[in-house]
């Protein structure tokens, strides 16, 4: 301390030791804001359809993708405190394997980034909202696999740990939002016909 | 130009070095549990920072330049050691 440059570098030193322990403070206290999150989300419509996957230019097989649109209602206030950066939603599909092969599969169907600033919607109201990410099954064919519908999400802070949930179901309280069917098109299909055909023969039965 | 390097160099007595270390502390922790409480209290990080860097410089100002009031104690030197004949 005997000179100005001591006395400066002393100083921000100490500075440094302070300012990590309070971002250290903050961040431990982040643990101690209650994450209790409910939302109700249902399907509109899942669409089968057979496509091809153009990945890296090449013209991959004939297989079947999922077309998805939901509904979702969220409040997500609780998640943003003062240590929030961002909050980084998802909807995820699990449904299972082909029973052989592989096992149970995950896919994100659709994300959002929600930062925290007074601009920004916590509350979301969905209405037949397309899915961002249509997917495939590695097999190629869905075969009328049941699949649920979760939301989840993980909240980025400024200084600390991140944190991962799923979001509850407002009625239920399970974290699995609906169950849907992955339906085999060629099966659907086939029985779309049969319907039309059958109600086109009883029109001229009349 | 002696003045100037009086500044530069920032000399300050034992009993200044002392009162610069415990206002240095006693401040910077001041400044962490204020901009602590106040961004907890108004759930805002940026409350924080900013009292943080405002505390910082506020005592810098105090603690880094040679102030007068550092410097009342002047330590006292022993007198010169006349040369003894062996």
């Amino acid at each position: 301390m005997h000179s100005t440059s001591a006395r400066f570098q002393n100083v921000f030193s100490f500075f440094t030791t302070v300012a990590f322990t309070v971002a250290g403070l903050v961040a431990l206290s982040s643990f101690f804001f209650p994450t209790d999150t409910v939302a109700t989300g249902s399907i509109r419509n899942v669409q089968i359809a057979q496509g091809r996957q153009n990945q890296y230019g090449t013209l991959g097989r004939r297989q079947e993708f999922a077309h998805i649109k939901f509904d979702l209602h969220t409040d997500l206030s609780p998640l943003f405190h003062y240590n929030t950066k961002q909050v980084f939603l998802y909807l995820t599909t699990t449904y299972p394997g082909d029973g052989n092969k592989y096992s149970n599969n995950t896919v994100t169907i659709w994300d959002k980034i929600i930062p925290n600033n007074p601009k920004s919607k916590t509350k979301l109201a969905l209405k037949n909202q397309r899915a961002k990410y249509p997917f495939n099954d590695i097999i190629g064919k869905f075969s009328d696999r049941k699949a649920e519908l979760r939301l989840e999400y993980n909240v980025q802070p400024h200084v600390g740990a991140l944190v991962w949930g799923t979001v509850k179901d407002a009625d239920t309280g399970s974290e699995v939002l609906t169950d849907f069917v992955l339906e085999d098109s060629a099966k659907a299909r086939k029985a779309k016909k049969a319907k039309a055909e059958a109600a086109k023969a009883a029109k001229n039965a009349q | 130009m002696d003045p100037v390097y009086k500044v530069l160099d920032g000399f300050i007595d034992f009993e200044g070095q002392k009162l610069v270390e415990q206002i240095s502390s006693t401040c910077l922790v001041a400044v962490g549990l204020v901009s602590l409480t106040v961004g907890f209290a108004l759930q805002d990080l940026v409350y924080t920072l900013y009292i943080m860097g405002a505390g910082l410089i506020l005592t810098m100002l105090v603690t880094v330049p040679p102030w007068p009031f550092y410097n009342r104690n002047a330590p006292r030197f022993l007198g010169v050691k006349t040369e003894k004949d062996e």
